[in-house]
Order: C-alpha cells, then structure tokens, then sequence
C-alpha cells in the first residue's frame, strides 16, 4: 500500500482491519492459522474472501507498516505497543511510513490529488479521477479505479481529507494536528507566534506530499483554517512583513505573517 | 440636521396613509405620470387594448371639445393609483387654459376617494352644490347629520332589519321560492345568525361602514355579503346551534346550506342583490330620488348652457345607488334627451367591483383604462417617483408651497439641497438633478420586487416610508439604527461574504443583519473591496462613507481591496439625463411581456430552504423543512448505502454498525426549534440555531442543488461544513458510542459474550468456559430454546420463560456483538448485513479473556446506564438476569440437597462401596424377577445393564459435577447443573443428561426396584400360607415355596439396604 509502485492499492485491508489485526498480535504471538481462525472466527476455511482479506491484511501490516513480523511461524509485533494505544497514536506512525517513500503508488497519488485542488470536484468518479491521474502523472500509468477507492480509504483514515460521495474534500486538518501535536515542539515553541516564513520552510519537509513551495494548496489551507477556527492554531497579518497566502477562498482569511500554535493541538 | 422636520414632511404631506389627502402642492410635485395605460373601447374586458400615456388619455378622452357623451371607467386594483390618476386630470383639467376648460361653459365636479362612504357622498355632494331639489337635499342632510349621531348597534340592527323584511317580502320566485324567503327570513332573525352577521367582520358590520364611513377615512369594503358569513367554521358553528334549536323554518333553511358551499354561495349572491334597496332604505332615498339627484343636474346645467365632467375617485360610495347614477350618468344628451347636458363621467372603480357590476356597466361605458403593473412597474417610473417624493421629503415645505402658488411648473420645481454624506445616485427630470439618497437604483427596483401586493402605494407606505422611517430615527437617536429595514428574507448572493459578516464579532447581531440587507439590496451582494483613485472606498459596492453615515463606521473589507481607477456605475454617479414624461412603446397594440424563466422544481426548493434557512438563523422562526435538512445531515456524517460518510467511523474506533445502527433514525438528529417533533435531550447529533449551524446547512444546500461540488465558491461551503463537523465531531462521537474517549468505551464485547454464554447454559448447551478460540466460535452462535426442554427446578424453567420474553433484546444484543465485532469497508450501512467476516479478534479475545478472570461472573461487569439503547441494552439485560440466575443456582442447590438426601435415605453414604453395594443387589433383584417372569420396564433394566462399576462411577462423577464447594459462584453452579454430558452408562440410550437428571433418575429407579420388590413380596407371602392337601400339587407348591422364599429373602435383603 505504501511501498510499492505499481501498487493496485487493495481496498480490502483498510485501515481498521490492520490495525485490529496488529492489535492482535500484540496480545499474543501467534500463528497465520491460528490468528486466520480467530479473526474469522472459524469462517477463514469457508469463506476465501474472509482469507484474503486477513493475508493482505498481514501484508500491509508486515511489508507496508514494519509493525508485525513472522519469526518461527508466529506473527509477533515489532514495535513500541504504544502505537497500537489508540487509532490516533496507529494513525500518526502510519503517516510516516505512508509519506515517507515518495516513489510509492500511494503517495504520488496523494500529491497529486491534493495538487489539484479544487480541479478534482469536477472530476467527478473515482474513475475518472484515476484516469486524469494517469494521463497527468506518467509514472502513475496503469493506476485504475479501485486502486482510487483503496487510497480514499486511507488518505481519509491520514488526514488528508473528508469522504463525501465520490469526493474526498481536501482538508488536512487532522494530518496538520498529527505532525503539529508530534513535532512542532522541536523546533518552535506553543503558544509564541512564527513567522510564517519560517512555518512554511519547516513544515515544508514534514509534508512531502504537499507543494508548499508555492501558493498553499487548498488542502493544507482548508486544514490550517479549520484548526484556526478551532483555537488550536491562530493567524496575524502584520504589515510589512513577510506574508504567506492560503489558498484563496471567498470570505476566509487568505494570507498571514505570523501563526501561533496552540499547545492543546496536542490533545 | 433637521431630522424631525423631515419626518413629519414625510407623514403630513408627502406620504399620507392615504395618499389620496395629500394636499394638491405635495400631489403635484411628486406625481409621477402614468405610461402604459391601457385604454379598451367599450365596457367589454375582453377587448385587445391599447396602450396610452397619461397625457395622451387626458388629450383623447378628458379633453371633450367636440361634446361627446364619455363615461370612462379607471379600473385597477387596490393600490395602482386610479385616484391618483384621476385627481391629476382633474387637477390639469382645471389648469388648462381656457380653450379646454372654461368654468363658464364646463362643470366640474369632484368626488373624492377619501369620505367615500354613503354618507360622505351625500356629504360631498351637498358640499359641491350638485344637489338643486331642496327636499332632496334636506333628506340627505337629514341622514348624514342622524347616521353621524346614530348608535351603531341600533344602525346595525336597521341594517340587518332592512335585509330581513327585503328577504320576507320577496315574491319574486326567482332565486328562492316565496315560502323559501319566509324561512330565509327566519334564519336571519336568529339571535345567534344575527350576532354572527353584526360582527367585526360580518356583512352588517361592512354594510354599516359602507353607510357610515368618517369622512376622514377611505373605505375599503367592495362585497357586503362573502362566504365566510355562512359558510366559515364559525358559521358552521351558528348554523349546527340553529339547526338543534332553531325556530323551525329556520332549521328547514339551515339544512339547505348545512356542509353545501353551492348553496352558500347561492345564499350570498341572493342577499347580496338586496343591497341596494337596503342602504336606500337605511338612507331614506329611494331609486327615483337618486336618479332625479342628477337628472336634475343636467336640466340645471343645460339651461346654464354648461356641461358636466364628474370626476369620481371611487365608486364604492355609491354603493345602493350606483345603478341609478350609471343610468343617469350614461343617457346620452341631444335627442329625445335634448334637455340634459353632456357628461364626461371619469369613475375609478376597483377590478373586482367592476366584474361584480359589468352586465350594469358594460352597455354604458365608453371607454375603460386599466391601471396595471406595466403602468408604474417600470425601473425608470419607480426611481423618478422615488426622487419626486424624496425631493419633497427633504425640501422645505415653504418652498413647495410658494412652488405651486407660482404655477406647479415641473420645470422649476425646488431642489431640497440636502447635504449628502457622499456623492450619490440621483435620476434627472426634466433638468432637474433628484438624488436618491438614502435609497439608490438597485435598492429602489429590489424593494419594489420584494413587495408582495407591487403597487405604487405599496412601494411608498412600505418602502420608501418604512425605510426613511428608520434612517431618521437613526440619525436623530444614533443608538439603535434599524436601518435599512430587512423587507424579508434578502439575502447576499455572495454567501461566502454574508456569512463572514455572520462571524464578525466586530458588528452587534443587529448591525450584522442591517449590512447585510445593504449589501443585499444597495450593494452588489458581496462585501469586496474597492478602492479608487481619488481615496474613495466602496464595500459590496456602497460607498464607505454612506455606511459611516449609517452607524456602520466598523465594517471593513472582506478579502482583498481592487484598485481602480476611475469610478463606473457605482452608487454617486447620475444617469443620463431623462424627461419626466415616459414614452408609450412604439407598438401601442400589443404590450411587452414580462419576460419572466420559469422557476424549475429545484430552483423552487432552492430558494423555500434558503429563505427557510436563513428566516430560521436571523428571524428566529421555525424550520419548516427540518426533516430534509437532518437527512442531508445523516447523509453527510453516515453516508448512504454505497458511500461513506465524512465521519470515517470505523478508523477512528466506533464500529461501523453502531454508527449504522445509532444514526439510522432520523430522531437521531434534532434541530434547535426544528417543526417536526423531536427530543432534543434524546438526539445524537444536536443542531442549535447559531451561525455555524446556518453555515453548514446552507453548506448542504449547496451541494444538494449543485449535486456535487464543483461549483463557485464550493470551497468556501467545504470549509464551512467541515470546521462545523469538527467542532461537534466529538461529542457526536461520544453520543453515538456514549463513551468519552476510545479507551473508556463500554465493555460491549465482554457483555456480548457473557448474554451468550448465559443463553447457552440456562437453555443447556454446553460451552467450555475457558479463553479459547473455540470458546468465541461456540459463543458466536445463535442459542435457541430447546424443544423438549425440561428442567429440573421450576425456577429455571422460569428463566427459560423470562429468557423467551426478551428475545428482541437478546436478538439486539447478538447482532451487537456479532456485527458491532465484524470489520466493515466502506459505506457503515453494509454492517447490517455483512458478506465479508473479519472480525476485530483483539477485542473479543480480550473480553473473554476478562470474562475468564471473572469466572464469568455478570455481576463483575455491571454498569448504571440512564439510557436503555443499542449499546446499553445488553448490559440492562445482564442486570435483569443476575438476581434470577442466583436465585436459579440456589433454587438448583437445594434440589441436589433434597435428592442426595433421599439417595443417603436409601443408600445411606453415597460412597463408592455403598452405591457398589446397592446396585449389585439391584442387578441381582432384576436377575430374580427376570429368571421368575416377574415384569420390569425395559428402559429400568437396561439402566443397570452394564457393569455395576461402571454405573457406580457414573453416579459418583454426577454427584461430584454438582457438588460445587463455592456457593457464591453462581456461573459455576448454573454450568454444572446445565452440563448435559452425564449418564448411567455410555451405552444408555438416554445419555447426554445434566447431573442431576442422573442423580434423579437414580433416585426414581431405586424407589421403583422397592416397590416392585414390596409389591413381589406380598405376593410371596400370600403364596406361602396355604397348601390344598393333593399330593401332586402340594409337591409343585412346596416346589414354589422354596423359590419363593428365595425371592423373598432377596427382597429382604433388599429392604434392609
């Protein structure tokens, strides 16, 4: 799912499977039949969908995630079980692995569809999104619907955005929350406004699957806006000084030179 | 500023509440001349019209040079401005010069709209001298001085006599057949009919005004009589009252019209033809006197060698004598009638009075002109009107005075100077440059379309009175500005903008809503920014300076300020120049149609749920179409059947069925002052009436009509709904999982599994109560009552029974742990009937892991709940059982005491050598009786037909099974007891048998061996006393009685175990 390119991006292992899957393991190492038998609960032998869905399960949490591994016939999780406490503390370790490798199906798509901004409304079904992917971004070649509807389901569980009908509005406030509650600390302090220069320069490494180079995109924005209108984060605009411009939406503000981060993004 | 002066100029003289009592300085510099007036030949309606400016109707048809007969019907509905019309060719008739008018050789007489009652027509024309006859004259006098000091309830009782004896009088057979009227009369005469018809409302009481009138007041009554006077609920009412305990003709008539509108309406157009007669006789003028009144009039005026214009604002005063006028007025002069004068007869009557009267009128007019929309609706009509009445309101009243002394030239007409705060709109007449100011183009033509009766008194009383209203009130107290006042629900078109303007915290809520409708109706319905060359700032389009005037001083820009230039077609800019008189359209034959697109379906609902929407956020009304508003909401955060909701419930930890299952009713979802009934204490998702709330249903709106989101500003309505969604996203998930957080959720998997062990025991299947895969699987299962259930204590049979009661519960319950437990893709409606199960294992083997340190125990996993729902309804059931399942082990440890008891009664020690003991002696009975052909059930026999170990063991491994040293371990005991894996003997056809049904067994066939060894025994006995002296036989009994004794030693033997 987050490795691999091409990568047909299986709908089947969604994020709340591996997690329980991962869950699992961490009780107890345990082997490929036996977990087969207890996640179906008995059915892993007659039902051969109840199967596959529990081996690509395994795969994306083995071969995608690094949580679990197979050592001597058992599954066993190689991790801090920290990351397993909740599907928040699961979320962001899983945001790491998804945006680390820019090569991967997976994030090529994402920064490709958060660079369309609101050009993807128009693009109606996930077909077509993938087909307009495709031809846009050589390297997606091959890239199908259901490879679209298997990414929706964690580029939504990630924080990229709200699944609504065939669209995924683009809003990373949940994505912006994870890294700024994770590592805003290290470099700047809460509550002290930044220039929002130097935001940018930051953030920029931290999401690699969005340009923010240039004009913000409207998923990074809409993010930063909605954590704004939550109290969590807060813009100034001070005159002559460095500005940086959201992306521009009628009625909203539209540029800042400073942001200041509340400490309670972190909760 | 004078403020005060400027209000009371507007009330006293520009804007009258009816206009009509303008005096003439005020009527003449603010009129404003008709265009479009359609024009038919005739009395028909049915004509093609032509269409003529008011100046051509005054050249054509008022202007009677040649002597022509005329009687010209102004028709209109209320409000269009026939008397307006009239009074002004009244007023330029006069100031013609003399070759049109010549008071020498013309009469004029004007009959004014304002003491348009009965009486104020006599007054009016007594006043006006028309009235020659002397005791005509005083007749009238006589009534207008007695109707002016009568009592109005005796007034009103003359009137409702008036009616009762015209009805009882009449013969005519026509409408009603005499014997009819008779009971007609009756009806009427009922004190409660009468006090029906003398209400406010009532036909009397109409009838009274249309007598009465003051003088300073404009009657508005057009029908005496209306359905409402017999057919309306509260009519029905009277009529039910006659109809029990009505005089009885009156209740022969009353059934009539009892629930029959054809025959109320029958009823209403009879009496309604008596009105006539009934105001001549409350007035005491009869037909002939009318007529006579202005026949009279034409002989005078003839000899005088003068004709007569009549002008006459309204015709409703005339009502009881309008046919005798139209008759007199309509002879035409020369002929046979050489002796009468001409009249040109100009009457404004209302549409709806004249379709009442035209088979009256249609032969005798001449001419009709119809005052339409097209008439005054038009932009430039409406804003050179808007400035004539503004111009009057701010100039000093001297200074109109002294203008119309001096001839009420146009051309001249005085400029109020007022000081502007800003360059402003303004229209120029005839060379004279009006302002606007406070209104300007747009607002002018958007308030007059926002009226729903769109007339010119309406656009004056409603738009430019109410408005100025406040402007002056907010300029003298400067405290509480009201103005513009909201004329309904206007809203920005640039909803982005409107809303921001809703989250200014900057702007009271009042001033919020008052720069909303500005930018709504002045401005362009945005709040941007512009700036031009000269310094001068326009927001939305509307001057800054216009909103510092205003008290809005604070507002600022929404977004980015343009640059420009030069000023274009903003608000300060004159038009081109205009001439007062409009100009007919080319094509007099056929006017321009409105060109009106039709509304389609979704265009219609658009705008019924933003008006609702919106009235509900700013007006504080009740949302009419909650119910689609809270499915849009459900659709959004739930999704639908193939497509997930913005919530991705199953990732962040709230299984997808719950989700399914908690937000499936739309109860689930509760808008503040929603109309359809709902608990808000109850609801899941709660909506409160705030602007966040507004945003994000508009939000929905949007996207519902567009039906995606690809349209203009969808971002803005994407970034309101989800920063509404994340603001309530966790409490709407506390709600629907009732839990704060994701680890303090409720144990459901422990009380899923534990209902289902509890089923498996009390209906006897059993269930390996260790932590096991298996354990899950087993308990996964749906556990049915068995058919041949029986049980051992009435106690548990009663569980079993309460068990049965709650099958819907229980069946909540394992759907809960079954589906609540199953991993869902996608939509969450797909967790109701899953096709796929992979299972979130981790919880289930941590529950049973739990329920395994708890020995099972429900007691150990109890909690209060307030609520009784899906999640809570498996924990009320555990609670439910606990005390029945004690009270069941108990019940069940008292039956093993008992039967050990009786056992030990007949075994004494139940030790293995005793039972080893007893049960060979049984074997050795049923080898006696057997040997003997003494009878023994079968299935009693075959119990004791393995080894005597072998059954020994079986009945030591039943006691063991059940004697549970801790008492207090009810789970413990109730799986005991439910444990169907005993019997006597592997081979026993009845095996699969909890302990004590063994142990009970046991029990019953020992005492069955005893009677049926008392029972042999007796037999011996009886045997063995006598013997019949024969040889041979006594040889074969003494033969028997060895073998009995046999038996009866055995059985001896027996009864001392």
């Amino acid at each position: 799912m987050f490795t691999k390119h091409p990568d047909n991006m299986r709908m089947e292992p969604t994020p709340e499977r591996v997690y329980s899957i991962c869950r699992l393991i961490s009780q107890n190492s345990i082997s490929k039949n036996d977990l087969k038998e207890l996640v179906s609960l008995g059915k892993s032998n007659t039902s051969s969908s109840s199967s596959s869905i529990i081996n690509y399960s395994l795969d994306v949490a083995e071969k995608d995630l690094d949580v679990i591994r197979l050592k001597d016939g058992k599954y066993s999780i190689v991790v801090d079980p920290v990351i397993l406490n909740s599907p928040q503390s699961f979320r962001q370790y899983v945001a790491k692995k998804a945006f680390s490798d820019e090569d991967s199906t997976f994030f090529m798509f994402s920064r490709w569809y958060i660079s369309k901004n609101e050009e993807v409304f128009a693009l109606g079904s996930w077909e077509v999104q993938s087909k307009t992917a495709e031809r846009e971004i050589s390297k997606l070649k091959g890239i199908d619907e259901n490879a679209a509807l298997g990414w929706r389901f964690w580029a939504a569980f990630l924080g990229l955005g709200y699944l609504n009908e065939t669209t995924l509005i683009p809003n990373m406030k949940t994505r912006i929350q994870d890294v700024l509650a994770s590592s805003f600390s290290k470099q700047f302090n809460f509550n002290e406004p930044v220039r929002a220069m130097d935001f940018i320069n930051w953030a920029d490494s931290l999401f690699p699957e969005c340009d923010l180079k240039n004009r913000l995109p409207l998923a990074f924005s809409a993010g930063l806006r909605t954590l704004s209108e939550l109290g969590l984060i807060a813009f100034d605009l001070k005159k002559d000084t460095d500005k940086i411009s959201l992306y521009k939406v009628e009625g909203e503000i539209n540029e800042f030179s400073h942001i200041t981060v509340a400490k309670e993004v972190q909760e | 500023m004078n403020w005060d002066r400027y209000r009371s100029v507007m009330e006293q003289y520009a804007i009258k509440t009816d206009d009509m009592a303008t005096e003439d300085a005020y009527f003449m510099a603010t009129h404003m001349p008709f265009a479009l007036l359609e024009v038919y030949e005739g009395g028909q309606t049915t004509a093609k019209p032509s269409y003529k400016t008011e100046s051509q109707i005054f050249d054509e048809l008022i202007c009677n040079p040649s002597n022509l007969h005329r009687m010209i019907i102004v028709r209109g509905n209320n409000g269009t401005g026939k008397s307006h019309l009239i009074r002004y060719m009244k007023a330029k008739l006069e100031n013609s010069p003399s070759t049109i008018y010549n008071p020498k050789t013309e009469q004029i007489i004007f009959l004014r709209r304002l003491n348009n009652s009965v009486r104020g027509v006599f007054s009016q024309l007594l006043d006006q001298d028309v009235i020659r006859d002397q005791d005509v004259a005083e007749k009238m006098r006589r009534f207008v001085k007695s109707s002016e000091s009568k009592d109005e309830a005796s007034f009103k009782t003359e009137i409702l006599f008036a009616y009762i004896a015209a009805v009882a009088n009449d013969k005519s057979n026509t409408v009603y057949k005499a014997v009819y009227c008779r009971n007609i009369a009756q009806y009427l005469s009922d004190s409660r009919v009468q006090d029906h018809l003398m209400r406010e409302d009532g036909a009397i009481s109409r009838c009274y005004r249309v007598i009465t009138t003051p003088s300073d007041q404009v009657l508005k009554e057009t029908r005496i009589f209306t359905e409402d006077d017999f057919g309306s609920k509260e009519a029905k009412k009277v009529n039910r009252t006659v109809k029990r305990d009505g005089n009885p003709d009156a209740q022969d008539f009353v059934q009539t019209i009892f629930n029959d509108d054809d025959e109320v309406v029958k009823l209403v157009d009879y009496l309604s033809r008596f009105t006539g007669s009934v105001v001549q006789r409350c007035a005491d003028i009869s037909s002939e006197t009318t007529k006579s009144v202005f026949e009279q009039l034409r002989r005078d005026l003839k000899k005088q060698g003068k004709n007569l214009t009549l002008f006459i604002e309204d015709f409703t005063g005339f009502t009881g004598i309008d046919s005798e006028l139209i008759t007199v007025l309509s002879t035409e002069h020369g002929g046979d009638y050489d002796y009468l004068c001409r009249v040109t007869a100009i009457i404004g009557i209302t549409d709806g009075y004249y379709d009442q009267f035209k088979d009256n009128f249609k032969d005798r007019v001449t001419h009709q002109i119809s005052v339409t929309e097209r008439s005054f609706g038009t932009s430039d009509f409406l804003e050179q009107m808007s400035a004539l009445y503004l111009n009057a309101i701010f100039s000093s009243p001297d200074d109109i005075h002294s203008w119309y002394k001096s001839g009420a030239d146009i051309n001249k007409l005085p400029q109020s100077g007022f000081a502007l705060p800003c360059e402003w709109e303004s229209v120029s007449i005839n060379g004279c440059t009006l302002s606007l100011f406070p209104f300007n183009k747009a607002s002018i033509n958007k308030l007059y379309n926002l009226l729903p009766v769109k007339t010119p008194r309406m656009f004056l009383r409603d738009v430019i009175k109410r408005q100025l209203k406040e402007y002056f009130d907010g300029k003298e107290y400067g405290d509480e500005w009201k103005f513009p006042y909201n004329p309904g629900s206007v809203q920005m078109t640039n909803g982005p903008h409107s809303s921001a303007i809703d989250r200014n915290d900057n702007l009271s809520l009042d001033d919020q809503q008052r720069l909303k409708v500005l930018l709504a109706v002045w401005g362009d319905g945005s709040a941007s920014g512009v700036k031009y060359a000269d310094g001068s700032l326009f927001i939305g389009g509307v001057n800054k300076k216009f909103l510092n005037d205003i008290g809005l001083a604070q507002v600022s820009t929404i977004g980015e300020i343009e640059i420009r230039e030069v000023q274009s077609l903003q608000v300060g800019v004159s038009s081109q120049e205009q001439e007062l008189e409009p100009q007919p359209v080319i094509d007099e034959k056929k006017a321009p149609e409105p060109t009106k697109q039709k509304e389609t379906p979704e265009e219609r609902n658009y705008r019924r749920w933003m008006d609702d929407i919106s009235s509900w956020y700013s007006s504080k009304t009740s949302l009419q179409y909650d119910d689609t508003y809270r499915t849009w909401i459900k659709v959004f955060l739930v999704g639908n059947n193939n497509q997930c909701g913005a919530i991705n419930w199953q990732d962040i930890g709230i299984p997808a069925y719950i989700a399914n299952e908690r937000l499936s009713n739309l109860a689930s979802f509760y808008i503040q002052d929603q109309s359809n009934n709902g608990r808000e204490d109850r609801a899941l998702v709660y909506v409160p009436r705030n602007v966040e709330s507004r945003d994000m249903l508009i939000a929905l709106l949007e996207h519902q009509y567009h039906k995606n989101w690809d349209f203009k500003d969808s971002t803005y309505y994407q970034q309101r709904l989800i920063t509404w969604l994340e603001k309530n996203k966790r409490t709407i998930c506390q709600k629907v999982m009732q839990a704060e957080n994701y680890t303090v959720r409720m144990p459901i998997a422990v009380w899923g599994l534990e209902l289902q062990f509890i089923k498996a025991i009390v209906y006897g299947y059993a269930v390996d109560r260790t932590p096991k895969t298996e354990t899950i699987i087993r308990l996964f299962e749906n556990f049915t009552p068995k058919q041949d259930g029986n049980y051992s204590t009435k106690e548990w049979a009663d569980l079993v029974s309460f068990l049965k009661s709650k099958e819907a519960e229980l069946d909540s319950a394992y759907d809960l742990l079954i589906k609540g437990h199953n991993s869902t893709m996608g939509a969450v409606a797909g967790s109701k009937d899953p096709r796929t199960f992979v299972y979130h294992a981790d919880e289930l083997l941590q529950a049973i892991q739990e329920l395994f340190k708890a020995k099972w125990n429900p007691a150990r996993f109890l909690q209060d709940t307030t609520d009784k729902n899906l999640l809570t309804t498996p924990v009320a059931l555990l609670k439910d059982l606990e005390a029945r399942l004690s009270t069941v082990a108990d019940a069940e440890q008292l039956h093993f005491k008992n039967t050990k008891a009786k056992l030990e009664e007949l075994i004494g020690d139940l030790s293995e050598a005793n039972l080893l003991e007893v049960i060979n002696a049984v074997k050795s009975l049923l080898s006696v009786f057997n040997q003997n052909g003494i009878p023994v059930k079968s299935a009693l026999s075959d119990r004791f037909h393995n080894a005597p170990i072998e059954i020994t063991q079986n009945i030591l491994k039943a006691l063991a099974a059940v004697d549970i040293k801790d008492e207090n371990d009810t789970m413990a005991i109730l799986s005991a007891y439910s444990n169907q894996s005993y019997s006597f003997t592997p081979s026993d056809s009845e095996n699969n048998k909890t302990a004590m049904e063994v142990l009970t067994r046991f029990q019953q066939d020992l005492l069955e061996i005893e009677r049926l060894a008392q029972q042999e025994e007796k037999k011996a006995k009886a045997a063995m006393s006598g013997f019949s002296g024969d040889d041979a036989t006594d040889q074969i009994a003494e033969a028997a009685k060895s073998k009995l004794e046999s038996i009866y030693d055995t059985v001896e033997a027996w009864e001392v175990i």
